[in-house]
């Protein structure tokens, strides 16, 4: 069984008036109706765990016949290629912050880290001239250590990491603006041809981005590290209790968000063929918002990598689709957002319950 | 319009469910969208209403308008060609930039499109390619980093699309191959600039201040060289440069504590007219008066022109989205034709207007202020740039 399946359930037969939508009474309790069958039954129980990916299914939906119907390109493989690209570094940054965010944690300096290890592997390749392979080695090791000193602190202060994190955010632009006030040019000609590589004709940096998607859902939902994700995220003195390692866990959580950085600085430098002390500004916004939209609360407890990847595929293709439909650029951020709350309120009470 | 926005509204509070309460916010927000195309902000609309509010001066009688208008039907058409205009945010520069651009465009008889990085180097590049997927001709470009400029102009080139880039000027945009044209000011001279204005009221041993604007862009780092070499040379102290992000509220909050912790500061250069008016805000704030502590910057955007004619300001430099767009259009119009146009920067194309102080507000050429008209871009679609330099041929090329 999935280990955010019971949460699920629980939610699911409450009776109206206790927490379920309107729209959706027990069965049970209403006599005019016939019994349902088995598969009326589980058809029901489906729909009811995985309300927060059909809503945004049943969204992405509207949104691709609107532009199926208005744009010959919308439908395009390499379209399509386009938003994948778009949302995979994002979209790295966002499956570690869905574990992270089911813990309980947060961390908002993930942006301002790619600019870092971004500018790391910048200076240490082309002004200093170190070899590739070291170069990036070192600046997946450097934002890893960014990471575990993240985590170090979130295990060890009572403020919430949303507040020690921005701190953390501050410093890295600090620190990322003391390699170069200015972007580094000139990556290798080869690490640019290596990034636009497309085995099986999809784009190398969407393979990674897979990869990744499929290690975080796995950790979250079929280990016993996930369990303990989300017995931290749920509560922490009782994950305390039931024999967790709190403290261990923590720093773990934000090393593994800080490979991920480490992995996206890498891969983001390599495909623009440059690194900035900007580059990651807003990233972690983006992330979060992914993984929100995706059914994962900020409180933690729940949620999973599933509903990030929609959530994140749903905010890029809403750009395209706009671009692609030629909005107005200032229209465009009125559309993005209500079609942002659209998608969280048709989620329904599921949150709040 | 009112009649959208109230059904929007009924609809919000008759909501029962999340989900309606949800779609009913997307009505609302169509709704305002609606008002905001019906009301202008688009680019025809821009030039629409400055055409109301700039003065008849535009035209420079019966026939410098025939001259204009020859001239102009000798340039090359857009006929059926799409520009699309590859911008970073939402800012007042770059929105008369790109407003300036589609009237430009659309006068030369081409479709113009306009996508928004929000200052992201991976939507950046998202919106190069569908720009064109989407069937795009031609490519104007104020790209979020001079490092992200080769490997636009790379996917560009691939699809055979030539690519005009604005500012962000760093040696590897000057190589040839890179883009085929680059539009943009000499900032570490607008620096200098901004710099002897300001110097020409104080004296040496003076502390002033500067507020940059983003961090770890070419422009920034260079209008910070050229106003250092000046303040330098006379003697001045440049006591502080923190940074305002191009944010006028924390250009108001920096100004705050340099006038806190700098209560003899003579001088204050915010990097452009938006964050002027945050420093100006903390200047009242403190109890100051126009002239107490001499401002200078760069723009002579309307905003820099009140602040001017209010003596806030001691004066600033120009920089003119219209006509750098203008002749943005010209060039891709040029090479769409197959032409190679010889201009590849308008450093000099407005030069003896380029520092603006009280005295010359009202001899303005309107074809340079940011209020532009259908009339003006006419002209500045033909205007010639006197004394102009080529960043490629200063590199050899």
């Amino acid at each position: 069984m999935k280990l955010n399946e019971p949460v699920a359930e629980v939610a699911a037969p409450a009776p109206p008036g206790l927490g379920t939508s309107s729209t959706a009474p027990a069965p049970a309790l209403d006599a005019t109706r016939p019994p349902e069958t088995g598969e009326e039954s589980r058809l029901r129980s489906f729909a009811s765990r995985r309300r927060t990916e059909l809503t945004l299914v049943l969204v992405m939906l509207v949104i691709g016949i609107v532009a199926t119907s208005a744009s010959p390109v919308f439908l395009t493989w390499g379209n399509w290629k386009t938003v994948l690209i778009q949302a995979s570094f994002v979209g790295m940054l966002a499956c570690g912050m869905t574990v992270l965010m089911v813990s309980g944690g947060i961390d908002l300096s993930v942006g301002m880290a790619v600019s870092f290890a971004g500018m790391v592997l910048g200076t240490t390749l082309i002004e200093h001239g170190l070899p590739l392979g070291i170069a990036i080695a070192l600046a997946i090791l450097v934002a890893t250590g960014v990471g575990l000193v993240n985590g170090v602190l979130a295990a060890n202060s009572v403020a919430h990491p949303f507040i020690l994190t921005l701190g953390t955010m501050t410093l890295l632009q600090g620190a990322a603006l003391a390699i170069n006030n200015d972007p580094i040019i000139g990556f290798p000609e080869g690490l640019l041809n290596a990034m636009a590589a497309q085995p099986l004709g999809i784009p190398i940096v969407v393979l990674i981005f897979a990869g990744v998607a499929v290690v975080c859902h796995i950790l979250l939902s079929q280990t016993v590290i996930g369990r303990h994700v989300q017995a931290l995220g749920g509560s922490h003195d009782a994950a305390r209790l039931a024999g967790v390692r709190v403290q261990r866990l923590t720093i773990g959580l934000y090393g593994f968000m800080g490979l991920l950085v480490g992995v996206t600085a890498v891969l983001m430098s390599a495909t623009l063929s440059s690194a900035g002390p900007q580059a990651g500004r807003g990233m972690e916004l983006m992330a979060i918002a992914a993984v929100a939209v995706g059914g994962t609360p900020l409180q933690g407890g729940r949620g999973g990598v599933p509903g990030t990847l929609l959530g994140l595929v749903l905010i890029v293709m809403i750009g395209n689709v706009l671009n692609l439909l030629s909005i107005d650029p200032n229209l465009q951020y009125i559309v993005v957002g209500a079609i942002i709350v659209t998608a969280v309120m048709g989620q329904g009470r599921r949150r709040s319950s | 319009m009112v009649t959208a926005w109230k059904v929007a509204s009924r609809r919000l509070q008759r909501c029962r469910s999340p989900l309606a309460l949800g779609m009913a916010v997307l009505g609302l927000a169509l709704a305002v969208g609606a008002c905001g195309s019906s009301g202008g902000g688009s680019g025809s609309d821009s030039s629409g209403s400055a055409a109301a509010t700039t003065p008849a001066a535009t035209t420079g009688g019966d026939d410098a308008a025939k001259k204009a208008a020859d001239e102009l039907a000798k340039l090359p058409r857009l006929d059926g060609k799409t520009v699309a205009y590859i911008s970073i945010l939402p800012i007042e520069y770059l929105s008369t930039s790109y407003n300036a651009a589609r009237a430009a465009v659309e006068e030369l008889g081409g479709k113009f499109e306009v996508y928004n990085s929000d200052a992201d180097p991976n939507k950046e590049l998202a919106n190069v390619k569908t720009a064109i997927a989407k069937g795009a001709d031609a490519l104007l470009v104020f790209s979020t980093s001079p490092g992200a400029i080769p490997n636009i102009a790379k996917i560009a080139h691939a699809a055979k699309v030539p690519i005009l880039h604005y500012y962000s000027y760093v040696d590897a945009v000057a190589d040839k191959s890179v883009v085929d044209a680059w539009l943009g000011a000499d900032a570490t001279e607008i620096g200098r600039r901004v710099g002897e204005l300001m110097a020409s009221k104080l004296k040496s041993g003076d502390e002033v201040a500067a507020i940059k604007g983003f961090p770890g862009t070419a422009e920034v780092t260079l209008y910070e060289k050229g106003f250092e070499e000046v303040m330098k040379a006379k003697g001045i102290k440049v006591v502080a440069q923190p940074t305002s992000n191009w944010d006028r509220q924390k250009a108001f909050q920096e100004a705050q504590q340099i006038l806190s912790r700098y209560p003899n500061i003579k001088g204050l250069f915010c990097h452009n007219d938006d964050t002027m008016a945050g420093c100006v805000s903390a200047l009242r704030q403190a109890g100051k008066r126009p002239g107490d502590v001499v401002l200078a910057t760069l723009n002579v955007s309307p905003t820099g022109i009140e602040f001017i004619k209010q003596g806030w300001m001691v004066g600033g430099v120009q920089q003119s989205p219209p006509l750098e767009s203008a002749i943005g259009a010209r060039l891709i119009a040029q090479m769409l034709a197959g032409e190679k146009p010889e201009l590849q920067s308008v450093n000099r194309c407005w030069d003896d207007a380029a520092t603006v102080t009280k005295d010359k507000l009202a001899s303005l050429d309107p074809v340079t202020t940011w209020t532009f008209t259908k009339e003006t871009i006419k002209e500045a679609l033909v205007r010639p740039c006197v004394g102009q330099t080529s960043i490629f041929a200063a590199k050899g090329a």
